[in-house]
């Protein structure tokens, strides 16, 4: 009988061997389990400087000020500008807006538009004689500036009615020592163009900021001055803080821009292309995110004999990117700079230059 | 002719001869083998679509825990072609692969894409095809922003943070956390393998799947047939079935473009959320 009972277990031992060896011909070996280790995970905390502003001892005493551009639809918040508006109060400079309403060529220049007048007054002119009158009297309901509407007439006829009432309101609105362009999203008019040309050439200081998260139409103006805003950002995958788009930066050209300056971080900046107007310099790790050719990349740029800042950044002027490493510093000499005169030397120098060319 | 009684005695001997034993024997063995030996099934599981929701995480997740308690499923072909989803969902997924791999070979065969989290899921597995032209890679992660609190007279919190959940700046700081986690899972699975340092595999760049075999970012070009062939053969299968697992609910859609980044915005509202997802920005 047990050799009967042992028969059929080797029936089915061969039958389940047959099976298994037709379906298999070996077993899984698992990998080894490895888990990533989280523990080597960190992120250092930003670098915080401690600042303390120390104002330059070249800033004018004169009563100076700043215009701010609010009038092409500018793609930034006032707010965003405190930090620099803040070290621009703390240097006496007063501070005002350019709105859409207001003259450009009257805010800069202190100048009025000559043509405005003009095409306003042409058509009472060809209608009727008694009309001459009454565009003053249209004039008029504006009560805030009832002295101007007695001057306009007068400045059609003849010019000393414009000498007449300046000596209290040219002491009020005086033109201003510089000029803020922050993100236009609005092109500047010819007339516009020129009238900025002719505040940079006569001594008055031009702040072009812009930012590669925001639309901007500042190439329209910062061409006139031979700045290219390129529409690219700046990153480093090397050595950089937290984030490959926020690139430290330690090469600088020495000048009232970059003194005392060691290391600074630019936070989603983009580079200004220009013929020779880099100030500061992108490391050798810093690739442009458009521009693959290796030349020096440049996010900020000063050209027109130091009267013409470019900056492709604005966030580190910004809460609380301020503080990390020496951005504070940079604002304040920013500040400095555009609470400083053009230095007359220069420009005598230049004037001598141009003349024997 | 045979007589009753003679019958009766023939089958007497018939059952217990030696013959009839060794019969006995063969289709005992042949029932019992039925039991013990189920047919062996290789199981397509397909990962696609942006992987968003934790609910269609967690079916994918169901997926893998019946390919893994299932004694006749002895080997696991993830199908992927997904740009990747939510960070946590990704992590959930890669995590359960990896517990899936410790008991059953699991083979990777990328179709169109397998970026950024498709990819974080593709590197849990023993071995990865993909064709010629297929998308891989995508390294990293992207965070909406927190925005800034809008104060509302109307309600409280209690603590700055309570609703916005962390500072811009945190939520930069996470996120490079994050990207460190992804890229250290990539090296950490790919080992020898992987020819890319950490910065390249940081640049996030999608790679051709010929580029991808140079790179290390996969083991071979191949079909989802020879991914099958290769989970049945790291399973020790000499013939075998397919079974293909489906979805019960219908894969989210494909596209993923800025309007859809932005119905993601919306979604997360204030709360920062960290994503594993390649996406087209215009």
């Amino acid at each position: 009988m047990i050799k009967r009972i042992v028969i059929v277990l080797i029936g089915i031992i061969v039958v389940v061997l047959g099976r298994g060896f037709f379906f298999y011909s070996g077993f899984y070996t698992p990998l080894p389990s490895e888990r990533t280790s989280y523990e080597d995970i960190f992120v250092p905390p930003a670098p915080l400087v401690e600042f303390s502003d120390n104002i330059s001892d070249n800033i004018s005493e004169e009563e100076r000020t700043v215009l701010i551009d609010l009038a092409h639809d500018n793609n930034f918040d006032v707010e965003e500008l405190n930090v620099l508006m803040l070290r621009l109060i703390s240097r006496d400079l007063s501070i005002k807006f350019l709105d859409a309403e207001d003259d450009l060529k009257k805010e800069l220049l202190g100048e009025e538009e000559e043509e405005e007048p003009l095409v306003e007054k042409e058509p009472p002119a060809e209608e009727e004689p008694p009309a001459e009158e009454e565009p003053p009297a249209e004039e008029e309901p504006s009560a805030e500036e009832e002295p101007s509407a007695e001057e306009e007439p007068s400045a059609e006829e003849e010019p000393p009615a414009e000498e007449e009432p300046p000596a209290e309101e040219e002491e009020e609105e005086l033109p201003p020592d510089a000029f803020i362009i922050v993100s236009p999203q609005l092109e500047f008019s010819d007339k516009d163009k020129k009238t900025i040309n002719e505040f940079v050439d006569n001594g008055g200081k031009l702040l072009l900021i812009a930012d590669p998260t925001r639309q901007s139409n500042i190439n329209n103006i910062s061409l006139e001055f031979g700045l290219i805003f390129e529409p690219d950002y700046l990153y480093n995958m090397k050595e950089n803080e937290i984030n490959y788009r926020n690139i430290f930066v330690s090469d600088f050209e020495e000048n009232e821009i970059t003194k005392n300056l060691e290391k600074i971080v630019l936070y989603v900046a983009g580079s200004i292309s220009s013929d020779e107007g880099g100030i500061v310099f992108a490391d050798q790790n810093t690739f442009s995110s458009v521009i693959e050719s290796r030349k020096r990349l440049s996010p900020i740029a000063l050209v027109e004999e130091a009267k013409v800042l470019a900056v492709h950044d604005l966030t580190f002027m910004t809460e609380p990117y301020n503080g990390t490493l020496d951005n504070n510093q940079l604002i304040a000499n920013i500040a400095d700079w555009l609470a400083s005169p053009v230095e007359e030397e220069d420009e005598e120098e230049v004037g001598e230059e141009e003349e024997k060319e | 002719m045979f007589s009753l009684g003679s019958t009766k005695r023939l089958l007497r001997r018939w059952f217990i001869s030696i013959p009839f034993f060794v019969l006995l024997g063969l289709i005992l063995g042949g029932l019992f083998s039925i039991l013990v030996i189920p047919r062996p099934n290789i199981a397509t599981i397909p990962v696609s679509g942006p992987i968003l929701s934790q609910a269609y995480a967690d079916e994918i997740s169901n997926m893998l825990q019946h390919a893994r308690d299932s004694n006749n499923i002895k080997g696991i072909v993830l199908r992927i072609d997904s740009p990747g989803g939510g960070a946590s969902a990704i992590e959930q997924i890669y995590l359960d692969v990896l517990r899936l791999r410790q008991q059953k070979p699991v083979v990777t065969s990328i179709g169109t894409m397998a970026a950024s989290g498709g990819y974080h899921v593709a590197v849990a597995s023993n071995f990865i095809y993909a064709e010629p032209a297929s998308q891989i890679g995508g390294i990293g992660a992207f965070i909406s922003l927190p925005q800034p609190e809008e104060l509302d007279e109307n309600i409280g919190t209690t603590g700055p943070f309570k609703a916005t959940g962390k500072s811009r700046r945190k939520a930069i700081s996470h996120l490079e956390m994050v990207r460190q986690g992804f890229v250290a899972v990539v090296r950490l699975q790919r080992g020898d393998r992987l020819k890319l340092s950490e910065e390249e595999l940081s640049q996030a760049e999608l790679h051709m799947g010929v580029e991808s075999l140079r790179f290390g970012l996969i083991d071979e070009i191949g079909t989802r047939s020879d991914a099958i062939e290769k989970a049945a053969n790291l399973a020790g299968l000499r013939n075998y079935g397919v079974v293909e697992f489906q979805f019960k609910t219908r894969a989210p859609s494909w596209s993923i473009d800025s309007s859809d980044l932005e119905a993601l915005k919306s979604q997360t509202g204030l709360i920062p959320k960290y994503y594993y997802l390649y996406f087209e920005s215009r």
